[in-house]
């Protein structure tokens, strides 16, 4: 059975062994890892998957031929193969090419990494909506939103409102505190009712 | 959910608006890469940000309910003498005071805004850490609280958070009298178990944090 707590040398040992679960295991540790990197990279999903799927192709073919010089740093080389295959602008057509590899990627599913996501989202949005009702002083909420939203610096926001650098960070920390306990409640209570 | 990750939350908030110089990009997705939790605590710090974006109009709407107002006043002698000698480390007492006005024949000298308060709760520095103190009587509360010896020019934050942690009432910069008392009207009542917090100004670590259970 493929185990994605493995370290990454032990993976890799079992790569160059011929072990499928261990392509299964390194797959499944990074996979869901890969393609948050490539989306926040890209801004397009599709494209992040299929870089995704490219990247893994390489690495693995690299791991078989026990050509990776320190298997500790597979992360490292799995982020710089994908950022190279990004910044390189892989021809589209090669991206979709079929692999034999390709199977594989595909039947590590992604079934549950998608429904944490969308239970994550749902969660967040009440945590957010519970917080901002929490929030007594318009100002704070003006905070959240002008370094949230409005991707402003601390700088700009405390100038804006007037605002001492000490309390902008209250705020923002508290935001980020409260909105974790917020989730982690609504979390608990989704695990308890099912 | 695992324990939240510590890291530096600021760090995030850059690589999440693509603020990272090239080299910290690099190294901030190697670090995602090898660390699991790191990666719960950029997904988390995400799913906030998308979740604001999608409560954008509430983040900018004005409160509909209607705010907790606090005035902050004035010390007067005649007020404290009573209580500061009261042995009891908390005295929560249903009497209505005139806060502001400066007694019948005095003049005033602050200036200072009349406030009818119904109840005045008095902390003290001395007293146990995770006693819950009873508070009974209703709003307007004068909140008074002990804060020792302090420079003139001290100022402090003070936040009423309820049972869940929200906060329900916060005062920025509050200064504090001659003696170190530090006043604030609660303008409500209120009920339940709740946290009082006192902060140095724009602090984040409270000096002093009390349970009270409010019992209108």
């Amino acid at each position: 059975m493929s185990d994605s707590n493995e370290t990454p040398e032990a993976i890799a040992a079992g790569i160059e062994k011929g072990d499928k679960n261990a392509e299964r295991a390194l797959i499944e540790k990074y996979q869901k890892i890969l393609y948050f990197v490539l989306s926040n990279r890209t801004r397009d999903p599709e494209l992040a998957k299929d870089l995704v799927q490219d990247t893994f192709v390489i690495v693995l073919e690299k791991l078989r031929n026990n050509s990776l010089e320190d298997p500790s740093k597979l992360a490292a080389y799995l982020q710089s193969t994908a950022i190279n295959l990004y910044i390189g602008e892989v021809r589209k057509s090669e991206r979709r090419k079929t692999s034999a590899d390709t199977e594989l990627i595909e039947s590590v599913s992604e079934n549950e990494g998608d429904q944490y996501r969308r239970v994550l989202q749902e969660q967040a949005r009440i945590a957010v909506r519970k917080h901002i009702a929490e929030l007594p002083q318009e100002r704070d909420r003006k905070i959240l939103h002008r370094y949230y939203l409005e991707e402003k610096d601390k700088e700009e926001v405390c100038s804006e409102l007037d605002l001492d650098h000490r309390h902008f960070d209250r705020v923002i920390s508290r935001a980020r505190t409260r909105f974790k306990e917020l989730v982690d409640e609504g979390m608990k209570d989704l695990m308890l009712n099912h | 959910m695992t324990e939240f990750y510590k890291v530096d939350d600021e760090l995030i908030d850059n690589f999440l608006r693509g603020k990272l110089e090239q080299e910290g990009m690099n190294d901030f997705e190697v670090r995602l890469l090898e660390d699991p939790q790191l990666f719960e605590a950029v997904q988390m710090r995400k799913a906030m940000i998308e979740a604001l974006d999608s409560e954008s109009s509430s983040l900018l709407a004005e409160q509909s309910e209607p705010q907790i107002e606090s005035v902050v006043v004035d010390f007067k002698q005649w007020l404290r003498q009573p209580y500061s000698m009261a042995a009891s480390l908390i005295a929560a007492l249903s009497v209505t005071l005139l806060v502001g006005n400066m007694m019948p024949g005095e003049e005033s000298d602050s200036g200072g805004q009349s406030v009818l308060v119904a109840s005045n709760l008095i902390l003290e520095t001395v007293r146990g850490n995770d006693q819950i103190i009873t508070s009974s009587g209703t709003g307007p509360i004068l909140l008074t609280i002990d804060v020792g010896p302090v420079s003139a020019d001290a100022r402090f934050d003070i936040i009423i958070t309820d049972e869940e942690g929200g906060e329900v009432f916060s005062e920025e910069s509050a200064g504090v009298d001659d003696q170190g008392w530090l006043r604030v009207v609660l303008a409500r009542s209120f009920s339940g178990l709740h946290r009082i917090s006192v902060f140095a100004a724009g602090s984040s670590e409270p000096l002093q944090s009390t349970s009270i259970e409010f019992i209108p």
